[in-house]
């Protein structure tokens, strides 16, 4: 089949990855319908076809970064969402797993953090179509991923382009028989670490020294070896065994250490094994002119919480058809229907954290269901009901139905020109009802306050782009041309309805709703748009000299009046050292590259209509009758535009026996006009508003790395990348003045000269003895007493005040790699995926709002309290203060933690049989393997489940914990 | 079945989808522009350029200045952070005790607040937010046309009192502070510094005379709890007396004051009135009858209600006549009224058990000896949501006028013209007379008396020790009976800037 690279350059837009044979005595291309690269000998006669922006480019001309992930190296993993594929696969893309919440994506970010307050995610393409994410897309139909990193690459998508593109290609149908292919697997989770918090006897220890301090206190003459009876009578209580009546502030559990009162591990009666299996069944194939492509896929995931969960399940149709020699079609349908359930586990006050504060003692009337149903709280015990009788009664469903769909023409206007209109639309309904049943039923009776809340989430995305394409080669010089334009609009409308109190329990929807008293009832709606027209020109000389330019302008309905519209520009360049005469004979330099690009592009990931002035309602009452009021709650910016972003890259690629290829980017990364959320002056009527302020520069090297060591029977090969990146904020409005930002505004600092989002904290360096106290040389807090936290003293004003706290350290880390062994032998195949980072810090926030017992002992803390300080005999682990000190509520070091981590995140041996076997099964390429994922982990968290599991400040309320996954699978065609 | 389901529905969704992305594709072949299709505003909020522009809209927007006294951000409103926590806790009235955390009313009372506590940035933002409110509304109302030209007038008044009375609650709380009398932008603000106080008094009484002649002296059954004539001539006799004392010290506002009280006290009987029984005073039913400026709430989850009672009390049992369902924001003895306030009670006083409960059943059945306020906590309301309290809270009664006009008799030694109006106060408590011939001083400590007891749990007090500038010995000498680590300097007067507030416009802080 004859095919000019012009038309092999649309229509790759769709028809994916193709390995292009080019025949250099005829120019002519032909399709190889392998989805494997073969590794081939004659690497210079054969290309690898890269994805980029609008089109594809044969990889030895490409003149920007781009990164690749091949679905053969992910093919045998558990993966849930596209995303998880590209971890520890790219230098520069960096994933981090912010909740292993089943069927919640991954945070994905390209080349270090650049923004503040827009988003750093970077943009979705899926077959050529902007996507908002991947989460339609199966990761079994995926063929291929490309990452483009490089200002130039990514330029043509202008005011989207800053945080890096991502590209999704998928499987598409080939000429020829069916092909069906099935592919199953089925594991099992576990939590991949427990929290370490208080045991019983160490709690019941912890209770008792704080009850027994406050009961010495309260009157003279009382002793700790008071009994529960000389402590009754002295409150009076009616009766000295009913422990329902203590005074639990000054009065200690007589039935502690014996067997009449349950002890409890929270967590291992929260967290379970849990399962996750994959079907896919695909069938792809097509006449000369029809090619087809169709799958359908089943994903379930339970989650290691009680009753949480998520499945999904997927249907893929792709056709292309050849109307005629000039006219080509072709339509991509991806519908999924997805569904996730149980209670909210992770973050603040959700169940796991909850969970984990829940006193380890209960009556052995309750037990894990302490405080629930008819049961007693325990009298010395917080009001939190048990979360494991939570989890099993609460109703939380999300069902979301997501279509994605698209279909193209495309016209052959003169041999060289193709003109190409497309049209793409994303629909999503999402609906969640939740129903919390009346869990208390001492004081209410079923249905009482229970509450039952359905929102629904349309959201509507289209759209419409025409590209016209123009390809020639004139001798030694070939030019390629594109020129396109662009319109999309967003909408999103939601309606939320909360009602609480219904007559009984039985039914667990929204309904009855004519009894219940309504605490929300609302709609909103929001919408923007996007108009771009772009351009770009290719040109190279003898496939030696590459040289390209683009131009892209975008208007955006996000910004302010007076700023709608901004142009974006790029230009690159690249030497392909080894096509010169003097190198092209030498058969051991199988590629030698430099590259260059420059280009500038946006970031306009912020919500809609941040640069108006809105009101809100601000109700009041005259004469006991409401009143409806009106007050200003957003300041307007009309000056409001994108964030710019400018970077440099060079590029060095180099090829050697065909066996080690290595490729080294270096990078400079200016953004400037940083869209901002700042703090203002509330003397404005307001504390935060939208600005462009300030500069904020990335600087990185990344190193790939893949070899073959081993080519004979026995096979290794190696790929190994790693990426380091500098932060640095150059500037911040018109005086520099530092922004405070993290928890409550107290944890992060961002400040001229120092990495985004650095740490600002009181430094914790130990617990104050009984001499420091009266040791003039120490600084203290206020009101120190012994056994409070020693800070250190930064400005050396001998006191510590807030003027102590002082830059430790930032989120970034200096490194992060990936290195992967693949291993086989026959039709055995083992590979090896280690990844991590160095450096960095984690803000453990939930370590922290369980390690206070400022708030009382009515909760459980983490374990390192049963070190705590005692006395100045007895000071503990020298780091944890007493339980009744001054320090607690001070946001200090004792929660941050190295990031550094190192992670055996997957382990796959298989098997594939051979084929005069399996044929006779009528069946081909039967493939058998066990996986393990997460399989092991060196980090030094220890506040909270998982050191990745961070916000962009670098803290964590308590995300939840990632499961190890074992599991076995099993592919063939047939 | 669900899969059928879908196929359906993705169908019928899809052919319609396709269609429009079509239509779009083909206008692009036009190249049509679309910029006017940029130009997308906010579908669920009024914007502030579209607003402000009709009567009705006016109205609302002042309704909305009114606002930030009850729901400001949802922390209970002026009464709880002003009132309670920035001036009733302050003072030797209250005795917190920490037994759960180190909560921002226990730093308060102990005198352990610093820059970074939360309620500081509550006081300021909410404070800051009526002003701004004002300042809006005052910048767009004269282009706004009126069917009434004394409606505008009105409505002008009433949002220049509150601009001068929010001031003045900040000044109260943190001296100096940044004077801003219309809409600026963030870079304008950063450039205002603290303002100093006498600037601060100048522009504050004079707004609020100005805005007198505007105001009414009564308004409809539907308007009540608007700014009266009364309110403003007793808020200015507030502020003059509190300028002439310190730390301002300006003697000349004494006679100022005097003029003001007097003009209020003029009107009684036809613009306000006293309550023949103290028990009337804190009734909701009693609501916009008695005080002459009160922060209205109304029940019913309107977002209107009070906040205050459950803030001051435990929860009771349901064998205690104060059980209300709903419990309080506490479980234990955390707010409690300190011994000396009980003590300051004559024997007789029927003021006594109205503010103050010494015994209670808690919610275990058991009796506890635990003493809390309260005075704004009525019996018998059953409620479904604890912050949903009816009542009003008074921010000045009649009774502070009379008793400030008597204090400004005595300080110009009309001693006997004083005493009628303690006694008037003092009789209704069913408490016996002070005698006409009393001393000056000894009126002064019966004065100073009075008005803990009679104003006890309502932010009058901690304001008084400050400007008699009483409170450093009264504060150390409470301290040192309970033992307590502290003492204070005239500098505890003030509350520390927030921090966050340095950290973003530079103000210089506080000693």
């Amino acid at each position: 089949m004859k095919k000019s690279i012009i038309t092999l350059g649309i229509l790759l837009n769709t028809t994916g990855l193709v390995f292009a044979q080019e025949e250099q005595t005829t120019g002519k291309v032909k399709d190889q319908d392998t989805i494997q690269p073969s590794p081939s000998n004659k690497t210079k006669d054969i290309e690898e076809v890269v994805i980029i922006a609008y089109g594809t480019q044969k990889k030895g001309e490409v003149t920007g970064s781009v990164g690749r992930v091949n679905a053969e190296s992910f093919k045998d993993r558990p993966i849930a969402r596209v995303d998880q594929a590209l971890t520890g696969q790219i230098a520069g893309v960096k994933t981090r797993a912010t909740s292993g919440k089943p069927g919640e994506p991954l945070e994905i970010r390209v080349r270090g953090t650049a923004s503040i307050s827009a988003s750093n995610s970077p943009l979705y393409v899926v077959d050529g179509m902007v996507a908002d994410d991947m989460a339609n897309v199966s990761p079994d139909d995926v063929q291929s991923i490309e990452v483009l990193k490089d200002a130039a690459s990514t330029a043509m998508y202008g005011s989207r382009g800053s945080n890096g593109i991502v590209i999704v290609t998928t499987k598409k149908g080939v000429s020829g028989k069916p092909s069906f292919s099935f592919s199953q697997y089925y594991g099992v989770q576990t939590i991949e670490k427990k929290l370490d918090i208080m045991t019983s006897s160490e709690w019941i220890d912890y209770a008792t020294e704080s009850i027994n301090k406050r009961w010495v206190a309260l009157a003279p003459g009382n002793s700790a070896s008071d009994s529960y009876a000389v402590r009754a009578n002295y409150f009076n209580l009616a009766n000295t065994t009913n422990y329902n009546l203590a005074n639990v502030n000054y009065m200690v559990d007589p039935r502690w250490g014996t067997d009449q009162v349950a002890y409890i591990d929270w967590q291992d009666a929260f967290y379970r094994p849990a399962s996750i299996q994959n079907y896919q069944l695909s069938v792809r194939g097509g006449s000369k002119d029809v090619k087809y492509a169709i799958s359908a896929a089943y994903f379930d995931q339970e989650g290691l919480a009680l009753n949480t969960g998520f499945n999904r399940y997927n249907l893929s149709a792709v056709v292309d058809i050849n109307i005629s020699d000039k006219w080509k079609a072709g339509i991509a349908l991806r519908p999924s229907y997805s569904q996730s359930y149980g209670a909210a586990v992770d973050g603040k006050d959700n169940e796991a954290h909850k969970m984990l504060s829940m006193v380890p003692v209960a009556e052995l009337s309750a037990g894990l269901y302490t405080n629930f149903w008819k049961n007693d709280r325990y009298r010395w015990a917080s009001s939190s009901q048990s979360s494991i009788g939570v989890l099993e009664n609460t109703t939380n469903n999300t069902n979301e139905f997501r279509l994605l769909s698209s279909l193209y023409m495309s016209y052959d206007i003169l041999p060289n020109l193709n003109f190409k209109i497309s049209g793409g639309a994303t629909n999503n309904f999402n609906l969640n009802n939740s129903y919390t049943p009346t869990f208390n039923l001492i004081t209410n009776i079923p249905g009482q306050v229970s509450i039952a809340s359905r929102r629904t989430v349309n959201y509507n995305r289209y759209l419409g782009e025409a590209l016209l394409n123009y390809k020639k080669t004139f001798g030694s010089h070939s030019v390629a041309a594109l020129a396109g334009y662009s319109a999309e609009n967003y909408r999103t409308t939601s309606q939320y309805n909360r009602n609480k109190g219904f007559p009984n329990d039985d039914l667990k929807t929204f309904n009855f709703t004519q009894s219940a008293s309504v605490l929300n009832s609302e709609y909103t709606a929001s919408e923007w748009m996007l108009v771009s027209m772009f351009g770009r020109v290719n040109y190279d000389y003898k496939k030696k000299y590459m040289l390209f330019a683009s131009i892209r302008r975008d208007g955006s309905s996000r910004f302010g009046w007076n700023n709608l519209w901004g142009t974006f520009a790029a230009f690159g360049s690249a030497w392909k050292i080894d096509e010169e005469e003097f190198l092209k004979d030498k058969t051991w330099l199988s590629n030698l590259k430099l590259r260059y690009s420059w280009g500038e592009n946006g970031n306009n990931n912020i919500g809609d209509y941040r640069a108006f002035g809105t009101l809100s309602g601000g109700n009041y009452s005259f004469g006991g009758n409401l009143s409806n009021g009106l007050i200003p709650n957003t300041i307007a910016n009309p000056n409001l535009t994108w964030e710019k972003t400018q970077s440099s890259d060079f590029g060095f690629e180099l090829g050697l026996f065909n066996r080690i290829d290595f490729t080294a980017d270096y990078y400079i990364k200016k953004t400037n006009d940083l869209l901002l959320q700042q703090p203002i002056p509330y003397a404005t009527g307001y504390n935060i508003m939208w600005k462009n302020v300030g500069s904020v520069q990335n600087t990185g090297l990344e190193l790939d790395l893949s070899t073959k060591n081993l080519t004979g029977a026995f096979k290794w090969n190696t790929s190994a990348n790693i990426a380091f990146n500098n932060n640095k904020v150059l500037q911040l409005g018109s005086d520099n003045a530092p922004i405070y930002t993290g928890f409550s505004n107290t944890t992060n600092i961002i400040k001229v000269g120092e990495e985004l989002n650095s740490f600002y904290l009181y430094e914790a360096i130990g617990v104050l003895s009984t001499s420091d106290l009266t040791n003039t040389g120490i600084a203290k807090t206020v009101g120190a007493i012994a056994g409070d936290v020693k800070y250190k003293d930064f400005n050396g004003d001998g006191k510590i005040t807030e003027d102590d706290r002082h830059i430790i350290g930032s989120p970034t880390p200096d490194y992060y790699w990936g290195f992967t062994n693949t291993f086989s032998y026959k039709g055995f195949d083992l590979s090896v995926f280690f990844q991590g980072q160095k450096g960095g810090y984690s803000y453990a926030l939930l370590g922290r709002a369980i390690d206070r017992p400022g708030m009382g002992t009515t909760t459980n803390v983490m374990g390192n309290w049963a070190n705590r300080w005692r006395s100045d005999a007895d000071p503990g682990d020298g780091k944890t203060p007493r339980l009744d000190g001054t320090t607690g509520s001070l946001l200090d070091t004792r929660w941050l933690y190295d990031a550094t981590y190192i992670q055996l995140k997957n382990v796959t041996l298989g098997y594939n049989f051979e084929q005069e076997l399996v044929n006779k099964l009528k069946i081909s390429n039967l493939r058998v393997y066990v996986s393990l994922e997460n399989v092991w982990r060196k980090d030094h968290y220890y506040g909270g489940y998982n050191p990745e599991s961070v916000q962009s400040d670098g803290t964590d309320y308590g995300a939840y914990p990632n499961a190890k996954v074992y599991m076995m699978g099993l592919n063939f065609n047939f | 079945m669900k899969i059928t389901t879908i196929n359906t529905s993705f169908l019928q969704l899809n052919m319609k989808s396709l269609s429009k992305a079509l239509i779009c594709g083909i206008m692009m072949l036009g190249m049509v522009s679309c910029e006017d299709d940029l130009m997308l505003e906010p579908e669920n909020n009024i914007t502030q350029n579209s607003f402000y522009t009709t009567e009705l809209q006016i109205q609302q927007a002042l309704s909305g200045v009114y606002s930030a006294m009850v729901n400001a951000s949802s922390r209970g409103g002026y009464d709880v952070n002003f009132y309670l926590l920035a001036s009733e806790v302050r003072s030797n009235n209250f005795n917190a005790i920490s037994q759960n955390g180190n909560r921002d009313y226990y730093a308060i009372n102990r005198f352990q607040d610093t820059s970074s506590t939360d309620e500081m940035e509550i006081l300021w933002e909410d404070a800051y937010q009526q002003i701004s409110y004002a300042n809006m509304l005052l910048s767009r109302i004269d282009a706004v046309p009126f069917a009434d030209p004394a409606t505008r007038e009105q409505y002008r008044s009433e949002a220049r009192f509150l601009r001068s009375y929010a001031y003045f609650e900040l000044m109260r709380s943190f001296g100096k502070v940044p004077l801003i009398d219309k809409p600026v932008i963030p870079e304008e603000a950063s450039k205002i510094p603290r303002t100093d106080l006498a600037t601060l008094y100048n522009f504050i009484t004079s707004e609020i005379e100005a805005s007198i002649a505007g105001l009414k002296n009564v308004y409809d059954a539907a308007n009540k709890g608007r700014i009266t004539k009364s309110a403003a001539h007793a808020m200015l006799g507030r502020i003059y007396l509190t300028g002439s004392g310190y730390p301002l010290n300006n003697s000349s506002y004494v006679a100022k004051a005097k003029d003001h009280l007097f003009t209020v006290i003029q009107g009684e009987g036809q613009f306000v009135t006293f309550a023949p029984n103290y028990a009337d005073l804190f009734k909701s039913t009693n609501d916009n009858k008695f005080h002459i400026f009160e922060i209205q709430h109304i029940s019913g989850g309107l977002s209107q209600g009070s906040y205050l009672p459950s803030y001051v009390s435990p929860n009771f049992g349901s064998a205690d006549p104060y059980y209300n369902a709903q419990g309080s924001l506490f479980s234990s003895a955390e707010l409690g009224v300190s011994q000396s306030l009980i003590d300051t009670y004559e024997t007789g006083d029927l003021r006594l058990p109205l503010t103050i409960k010494t015994s209670f059943i808690g919610t275990n059945g058991q009796p506890d000896q635990a003493k809390f306020f309260v005075k704004f906590r009525e019996k018998g309301i059953v409620l479904t949501n604890r912050y949903d309290w009816p009542i009003n809270f008074p921010i000045i009664r009649y009774e502070d006028v009379l008793l400030m006009y008597a204090e400004i008799l005595n300080s110009q030694g009309a001693t006997s013209t004083a005493v009628p109006y303690l006694n008037r106060i003092r009789q209704r408590a069913g408490l016996t007379p002070v005698s006409t011939s009393i001393s000056a001083a000894d009126f002064t400590t019966a004065l100073r008396k009075e008005r803990r007891v009679e104003f006890a749990g309502e932010g009058v007090y901690w304001h008084d020790l400050v400007r008699w500038n009483t409170g450093v010995s009264v504060i150390n000498q409470a301290a040192a009976q309970l033992n307590y680590n502290f003492t204070i300097t005239t500098n505890d007067y003030l509350y520390q800037v927030p921090l966050s507030q340095i950290q973003v416009a530079g103000y210089d802080q506080n000693p």
